[in-house]
């Protein structure tokens, strides 16, 4: 059996981080254009937050 | 100072000094509502559609079986509804529904939507058959029993685990709205507004 491609989680993970970005810029500012350029600036943040995250937990899995 | 920044003074848009009680208490019934009834339209829509969304869409990624609270009555202590939380020499007493699903403490942040589960626990033993759907809410956010959790953490994907993020990052994210609506936006706009 094929694994679907909604089976894995990094299908899924835009849809989470997006909302969570711009939630996050609008809570900062009010104006539609700063909460998207904050928006940005969070995606940026939490990208390189899970992407750390991920480069650890991969580099200690080739490791062990 | 504010018109030769350009930055729009909106009288509506609570800040230092100038809280909105009741906005705050809006939006934790309904995201964006207190965003609303301060007429910041374009905020309420997009906290409206984010927290939704994340609610929404983790809830089905969950198969509609990850938003509940259970009575745990076959989970220790049996047939009692305080649990004792112990933290260094303190023993806490806690709600045991709570303490064996923790996720819904954040589930519930995101309001009304999640209140079927807390009328679900009132009303209805998950462990029993006989059990009837209840009028209007019928199965919707019921406990499943815990045989049928067992399968599904068993023989279901990882995305039963990943839903129930987006639930519990919605309830979350709602407390931050709840918390513009209240005392304002943090950045430096609020600050020329108020």
């Amino acid at each position: 059996m094929i694994p679907s491609v909604t089976d894995s989680i990094f299908f899924h993970f835009p849809m989470l981080v997006m909302p969570i970005a711009l939630v996050y810029g609008a809570t900062r500012h009010e104006q539609p254009w700063n909460i998207l350029v904050e928006a940005c600036r969070w995606l940026y943040r939490l990208l390189m937050f899970l992407g750390t995250i991920a480069a650890v937990v991969f580099l200690m899995t080739w490791l062990i | 100072m504010a018109e030769a920044t350009g930055i729009v003074v909106n009288s509506r848009i609570p800040g230092p000094g100038r809280v909105d009680i009741g906005a705050g208490l809006a939006c934790l019934l309904v995201p964006g509502l207190g965003q609303l009834l301060q007429k910041r339209y374009f905020k309420a829509g997009l906290f409206c559609f984010c927290v939704y969304f994340l609610f929404f869409y983790g809830w089905h990624l969950g198969s509609y079986s990850n938003v509940y609270l259970p009575r745990a009555h076959e989970c220790a202590p049996r047939a009692k509804n305080w649990t004792t939380v112990t933290a260094g020499p303190l023993s806490i007493p806690f709600p045991k529904a709570i303490y064996y699903r923790l996720q819904f403490a954040g589930q519930l942040g995101t309001g009304i939507v999640a209140w079927p589960a807390i009328i679900q626990f009132w009303a209805v033993d998950e462990e029993d058959p006989n059990a009837k759907p209840l009028p209007l809410i019928g199965l919707i956010m019921r406990a499943p029993p815990e045989q049928k959790l067992n399968l599904m953490q068993t023989h279901g994907t990882i995305l039963w685990e990943l839903a129930w993020v987006f639930t519990v990052a919605a309830g979350l994210l709602n407390i931050l709205v709840a918390y513009d609506a209240y005392a304002g936006p943090g950045g430096p706009e609020a600050r020329s507004n108020s």
